[in-house]
């Protein structure tokens, strides 16, 4: 469903125009036929450069216009007026919807441009290159055009699977609810704990300190990695449950249940993170590339300026 | 229709109890978090949808847990018939059956009786996102980003602008422009390495030929004619044709479209030229026309308007039918005696592998034919050497003498036996068995023979490089069955290659595939 409605946006008009500027581009490849060989320096060389260098202030123009259609007055209240029609859970109000839709439309217009465009980069740069590398400035612009353009692909394709898969593991929860779930189902073993023995209290309020949520970058995209002090204290209860007097077998049973219940929580509370973590970390390669694409191509355009 | 009435407790901290209530109806009333629901519940911890109110067929009232199983008065089912003081937990909420009979269809009471704990587990909580670790997409782009500007822009325009750095980083050996360089010098200017500065002597300005002259004085003028050069040359910059950063081969442009640029049309550059337009080998290039050499001396060389072998042949002042010297060949002096003979029996290429060297008489024609011609009859047959024909005519006059002197005869017999050898010398198997000869003009010479003319370079306009096309075989370019087409002519090279437009399964050729600049 994602998928066909970012690309049906204005029925595929950036798509289309993405693929008629590669035609042409490689049309023109084919047919021109340069004094010496194909490279940057001909005329075709620098009409494929400027219009990737156009392409490319175009695609990091996204940045400023998202910022832009969230910031000026007029885009704030529309913005806002969405916001509070969410929290009210007006969201079906008549008002707000075309606001709402306004807003949306615009910014995935210029989504779908800088998706499309950004991927008729790789063409019309590796044409204007004319297939000549070294250990130069423009063979560094190149590359990070490349990697720019790849890591925004793989962003599109996170953005497209990963809510989805989000939405399947909080199951109509939301973080905050499941993580009120958890705290709640912890204080109902503290309490059962606390009529078995203090030595098992103590080892689940030990376990409920310990267990962590979330952490640096590598405990969040891979939680699984990390030990987890819910699921040592699991096993500790059930090597225990043999010293345990027959008078706390039931709350025993109600504790080992809500322990049990909590790596369940748990589970899907990192899951959460860590496709959030998934969602967000390819921004942190994709911009700071892309900004050195732009500095790099300063370098570049100065030099070919210089060196006249 | 089932209509209830929705009771809803809430006690603040001094549990003193509050009532607030409400009446939903519906063909089946649900009960949950989700906004559709006909019973909300607030806390986050309650599911979306957690039952649902139904009638039943004999009007009684069920509760369904839709899957989940409901804990009803500690018992645990999935549905429920219910029933008045029947106490339903769904997560931390009470509901209370109150009434079955009112005036609702059913009466409830819904309690928080496990609101959230204020406390919850903050110390367990840790960054929960990418932004919360402190990594920053700013500071690391900015970071990247002066890092490239640095090193790719500061550093190159520093040594490009500052003779001082320039020096520090000689004695470093890294010299920053490099990273600016686009592609690999020529080899001629291989020597000026990285020192950018030597030809673009000023920034945003293009090189100018006073910069290629400053080095190049020696160097000679394209044209011959100093009116002509000028003519075409000083509105030109060198850069035009010769272009740098294009690899190590690349300084002189080999595109035809700077010879069409005269070439197309002749006759407006130059009025005096008798070259004929042309603007592609593919389209209007003329028949080629053989170069032979005029007299003995190599640089003598008499060019032949048409396409006619047999008459460049005939300049050779030799009869050689390349059809009898291939493949299977009798030796002529010892009958019986067979050799294969191949193109390089006696065509061995020159190191540099552009032609062939020459043909040598003493390696290449004596290794078959004898030096020597027997003439005379009975007692007075002796052998001739080869040689020039005064050599010849004296070398007979010699043995005749001899034998004159011998018999006592006079100086008549001699006469009579010089002019009998001169018919067998002349005849098929003398030197006209290879020779070109003719009666003679000069008094006392035994007769007159063409001189020998070897031709080395057929084109001697243009170059080709046997080497390079050594992967083919000689017939496929020379038929000596075909005494003919011994010689390739254009339409030869035209099966393999096409004008400057590439063809498929052509090798595309410009002027200078085989022409160098200007020296014919």
């Amino acid at each position: 469903m994602q998928r066909a409605s970012f690309f049906s946006y204005l029925q595929y008009r950036d798509v289309k125009i993405a693929l008629l500027v590669n035609g042409l581009a490689l049309l023109a490849y084919l047919l021109f036929e340069p004094e010496v060989e194909q490279y940057g320096g001909t005329w075709l060389g620098y009409t494929l450069g400027i219009s990737g260098f156009l392409i490319i202030l175009f695609c990091l123009a996204y940045a400023v216009m998202k910022r832009w259609l969230a910031f000026t007055p007029e885009r704030r209240k529309v913005r806002d007026d969405f916001s509070s029609a969410l929290d009210l859970g007006h969201i079906q109000d008549r008002r707000v919807a075309p606001l709402k839709r306004a807003y949306q439309s615009t910014r995935q217009g210029w989504l779908t441009s800088h998706v499309s465009l950004g991927g008729s980069l790789l063409l019309i740069v590796s044409l204007h290159t004319g297939f000549h590398f070294g250990w130069n400035v423009q063979t560094l612009a190149y590359t990070l055009m490349w990697l720019v353009v790849l890591t925004g692909l793989y962003g599109l394709d996170v953005y497209l699977r990963m809510p989805r898969k989000m939405t399947q593991n909080l199951a109509g929860d939301t973080f905050q609810t499941l993580f009120a779930k958890y705290t709640q189902e912890y204080e109902k073993a503290s309490a059962v704990a606390s009529q078995i023995s203090p030595e098992i209290l103590s080892v689940v309020n030990k376990a409920r300190l310990e267990t962590h949520i979330g952490g640096n970058v590598l405990q969040q995209l891979f939680p699984s990695r990390y030990a987890c002090a819910t699921e040592r204290v699991l096993s500790e209860l059930q090597n225990k449950s043999a010293d345990l007097e027959i008078k706390h077998a039931k709350q025993y049973r109600e504790l080992y249940t809500s322990l049990l219940t909590n790596t369940g929580y748990l589970t899907r509370l990192r899951t959460d993170i860590a496709l959030r973590a998934r969602l967000a970390l390819w921004l942190y390669i994709h911009v700071p590339l892309a900004l050195a694409l732009l500095a790099t191509m300063l370098a570049h355009i100065l030099l070919v300026l210089f060196y006249w | 229709m089932i209509s209830c009435d929705v009771i809803l407790i809430s006690r603040d901290s001094q549990r003193a109890i509050s009532r607030n209530s409400y009446r939903v109806s519906g063909e089946e009333l649900s009960i949950g978090r989700a906004e559709e629901c006909n019973i909300r519940l607030q806390d986050p911890r309650t599911n979306l949808h957690f039952a649902t109110i139904k009638q039943g067929e004999d009007g009684k009232l069920w509760l369904d847990g839709e899957g989940t199983l409901l804990n009803i008065d500690e018992q645990f089912e999935h549905h429920a018939l219910l029933q008045q003081g029947n106490h339903i937990f769904l997560g931390p909420y009470e509901i209370i059956v109150e009434s079955l009979a009112g005036e609702a269809d059913i009466a409830i009471t819904v309690e928080l009786i496990h609101p959230l704990a204020d406390e919850g587990l903050a110390g367990t909580i840790h960054a929960t996102s990418i932004a919360e670790t402190g990594l920053s997409k700013r500071k690391i782009a900015y970071t990247l980003a002066g890092a490239i500007l640095f090193v790719f822009l500061f550093l190159p325009l520093l040594a490009s602008l500052s003779p001082w750095v320039r020096k520090h980083f000689d004695h470093v050996g890294f010299y920053p422009t490099q990273l600016w360089l686009p592609a690999q010098m020529s080899s001629a200017h291989s020597n000026l390495g990285t020192q950018c500065i030597k030809c673009h002597t000023n920034p945003f300005k293009a090189v100018t030929n006073d910069t290629c002259v400053s080095c190049h004085k020696s160097t000679s003028q394209h044209l011959a004619d100093k009116q002509l050069n000028s003519n075409l040359f000083t509105a030109k910059r060198c850069t035009e044709c010769h272009r740098e950063h294009q690899g190590k081969d690349a300084l002189t442009l080999k595109n035809a479209s700077v010879c069409v640029v005269c070439h197309g049309d002749i006759k407006a550059h130059h009025a005096k030229s008798n070259l004929p337009n042309i603007h592609d080998f593919g389209k209007d290039h003329p028949e080629f026309k053989f170069t032979v050499k005029s007299n003995l001396n190599q640089k003598d060389l008499k060019v032949i308007e048409k396409y006619d072998i047999e008459k460049a042949l005939a300049l050779s002042g030799l009869k050689f039918p390349h059809e009898q010297h291939i493949d299977l060949v009798e030796v002529p002096w010892d009958r019986g005696t067979v050799k294969n003979m191949t193109c390089a029996s006696c065509h061995q290429p020159q190191e540099s592998g552009l032609g062939f060297n020459p043909i040598r008489m003493q390696t290449h024609c004596f290794s078959c034919h004898q030096d020597q011609l027997e003439v005379g009859s009975s007692i007075f047959k002796h052998r001739v050497p080869h040689g020039s024909v005064d050599l010849l005519t004296q070398s007979e006059k010699d043995f005749y003498h001899a034998q004159a002197f011998l018999n006592k005869e006079n100086m008549q017999w001699v006469d009579e036996q010089i002019g009998k050898a001169k018919s067998a010398l002349t005849g098929g198997y003398g030197c006209d068995y290879c020779h070109i000869t003719r009666p003679p003009t000069a008094e006392g010479s035994i007769l007159d023979m063409d001189k020998v003319q070897l031709t080395q370079h057929w084109y001697a306009s243009a170059q080709f490089p046997h080497a390079s096309h050594q992967a083919y075989q000689c017939k496929m370019c020379h038929s000596v069955k075909d005494a003919g087409n011994t010689i390739p002519n254009m339409k030869t090279c035209l099966s393999c290659h096409s004008g400057q437009k590439k063809v498929m399964n052509k090798v595309a050729s410009s002027c200078v595939t085989c022409h160098q600049f200007h020296t014919h």
